[in-house]
């Protein structure tokens, strides 16, 4: 346990020097300013823009910095022969690969709660209430962020930065479509079987970003489904184990030449 | 139980993206290193001095063998907090200062915060890096660096310490500092293991060498046991009022200063002189076996085993 405490901090130490981490901030900023300018042309929806703005910004931001970083953490760590000293050291792999998980996904947790303030007080200069959705919001956002962490974890233990960048990015995109690829069910072209299976083999494999999207609800005060919560955080908790194990299995393999 | 026990270490390297080829690095080689000896690995660039090092520490895995640290294998935790390991020109994270990064490997052992606290202040010391401990490694020279490695491969006060060409980029002084650390650590009964292409290295510090040729050990013994075993002869010194003594005895001689030297082939012989010149109550000022040096041993060596792949081919 204190391992993978010692290796979280550690990357997180690492990663909050990063300055593309601050320069993220400037932007959202600017998005903010943007949105309240937009939203004061339109009666009484301002509030509505500063939130659909700052938490777009929130995720898009957030999503970018997890496979930016996410992507060349290990690799780096080979790259840059710092693993040398450390994989001789008493510490499993697995500690090591979650130790890394951990620490970035706490580093962009405390940038998450920064940009979160930045909207926040946006909120309050255009006299918007604040609701406890507006956590749940953000909260939804770290998990999403958290599983792009971990998706790119996966695809860098067999793949370069870039290659990986591609992979999760495209991962991201296809994760937040998924209701669309699901809506051709109901079309005709979906008679066969087989592409019918297909659809709803890669719909329930792929990780569901869509689900984990409830912007709209935060924008227009919704509210969400009973133990949806739940559910959002059990599903994503698993998912992230799940490509953690995997990243590890392969991780475990590895020689370090 | 031996601290390191080899058998039949095989590796070889994938290379080439397109071809796939392997580049073997290790033929099957087998040694072992008992507990509290100081053990050196000498070979040349390229002779798999590394690779065995990464094997033995868990970087790489064997590709044939046995390769066994306490009895234990290479990943087994309890052979790896055992252990403390200086790659070859080491890299730390930048960002970090010398504490910080103690710090960092420390924790990956199970230390206590305080006693953890100590070491870092003796091995800061110990290493002469008190006064840069607060300085981030980025700005470190190389062999402020090699300075740092030794402290990190230091900090669990490992039973065995697996280093790797520790001396290559130090300054004289930095060799000196870093031989005497290795001497008191031997005197601990520490087990050490050491690689090197620079001889006199090797000669000074270690009990028993193995000689590494591309991938595979030619010769392991102490010291004493590899030079004599090549020695061209035995050197008897005495004062020069022998001359005449000497010559009698139909033997050459060759004045050195006011001082006669007698070369002798075999040890017998020498013995037999000696034993007289006692009786004749003659001085003797020295008697050594004229040693071939490690460099020629090892020069000696290779050309053998290119020799030998040349004729087997
Ligand atoms: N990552 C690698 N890929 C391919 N070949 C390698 C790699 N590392 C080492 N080798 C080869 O293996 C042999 C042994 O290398 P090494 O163990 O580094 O030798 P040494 O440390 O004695 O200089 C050399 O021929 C070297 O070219
Ligand atoms: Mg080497």
């Amino acid at each position: 346990m204190k391992k993978i405490y010692v290796v979280a901090v550690n990357t997180y130490r690492e990663a909050i020097r990063n300055r593309i981490l601050y320069t993220v901030l400037f932007f959202l900023l600017i998005l903010l300013g943007i949105s309240t300018i937009l939203g004061s042309f339109t009666m009484g929806e301002t509030r509505r823009f500063v939130i659909d703005f700052g938490f777009s910004g929130i995720e898009l931001l957030g999503v970018a910095m997890a496979i930016i970083i996410g992507t060349g953490m290990i690799y780096n760590e080979i790259q840059r022969k710092t693993i040398f000293t450390v994989i001789p050291k008493p510490v499993k792999r697995w500690q090591f690969i979650l130790g890394k998980f951990l620490g970035l996904s706490l580093t962009l947790f405390v940038q998450e709660v920064l940009m979160l303030v930045f909207v926040v007080i946006f909120i309050v200069i255009v006299k918007g209430k604040i609701t406890s959705l507006l956590f749940v919001g953000a909260f939804f956002i770290f998990m999403e962020i958290s599983l792009t962490i971990a998706i790119s974890i996966f695809f860098s233990t067999f793949s370069s930065p870039i290659l990986s960048g591609l992979f999760t990015t495209t991962l991201y995109l296809i994760g937040n479509s998924l209701e669309e690829l699901k809506s051709l069910l109901t079309m005709k072209m979906a008679s066969s079987p087989v592409l019918k299976f297909t659809i709803l083999f890669f719909y329930n494999i792929l990780p569901n970003f869509h689900n984990l999207n409830i912007k709209n609800e935060v924008v227009h005060n919704l509210t969400l489904p009973e133990g949806y919560v739940i559910n959002s955080i059990f599903y994503a908790v698993a998912y992230i184990l799940f490509l953690l194990t995997i990243s590890t299995l392969i991780f475990e393999k590895k020689e370090f030449y | 139980m031996n601290a390191i026990e080899i058998k039949d270490l095989r590796k070889s390297y994938p290379t080439g993206h397109i071809i796939r080829k392997r580049i073997t690095a290790l033929r099957g080689i087998s040694f072992s290193v008992k507990k509290g000896e100081t053990f050196g690995l000498l070979g040349h660039n390229g002779a798999g001095k590394t690779t065995t090092f990464k094997i033995l520490t868990g970087l790489i895995f064997p590709g044939g063998g046995e390769v066994k640290i306490l009895d234990k294998s290479p990943d087994d935790l309890e052979a790896k907090n055992s252990i403390g390991f200086l790659p070859e020109n080491p890299y730390f994270y930048t960002y970090l200062t010398p504490v910080e990064l103690l710090q960092f490997y420390g924790g990956l052992f199970n230390i206590e915060r305080k006693k953890l606290h100590d070491r870092i202040e003796y091995l800061l010391d110990l290493l002469s890096l008190t006064k840069w401990k607060d300085t981030r490694i980025g700005k470190f020279s190389k062999g402020m660096l090699q300075r740092v490695g030794m402290a990190q491969a230091l900090i669990n006060d490992p039973e065995i310490l697996i280093l790797d060409e520790p001396m290559t980029g130090l300054d004289p002084v930095g060799r000196k500092e870093l031989k005497n650390i290795i001497l008191s650590l031997k005197e601990k009964g520490k087990t050490i293991i050491f690689s090197s292409h620079i001889l006199s290295d090797v000669e000074m510090i270690c009990d028993r060498v193995a000689i590494l040729i591309r991938g595979r050990i030619v010769e392991t013994g102490s010291i004493e046991e590899l030079l004599v075993k090549r020695s061209t002869g035995y050197e008897i010194e005495l004062t020069a009022n022998a001359k005449e003594w000497v010559k009698n005895k139909g033997l050459e001689y060759s004045p050195s200063g006011s001082s006669i030297i007698v070369t002798l082939k075999d040890f017998g012989e020498a013995q037999k002189l000696l034993k007289e010149a006692v009786n004749e109550q003659l001085e003797i000022l020295s008697f050594i076996p004229r040693r071939v040096m490690l460099e020629d041993l090892f020069m000696e060596e290779y050309r053998k085993y290119e020799k030998d792949i040349r004729g087997g081919s």
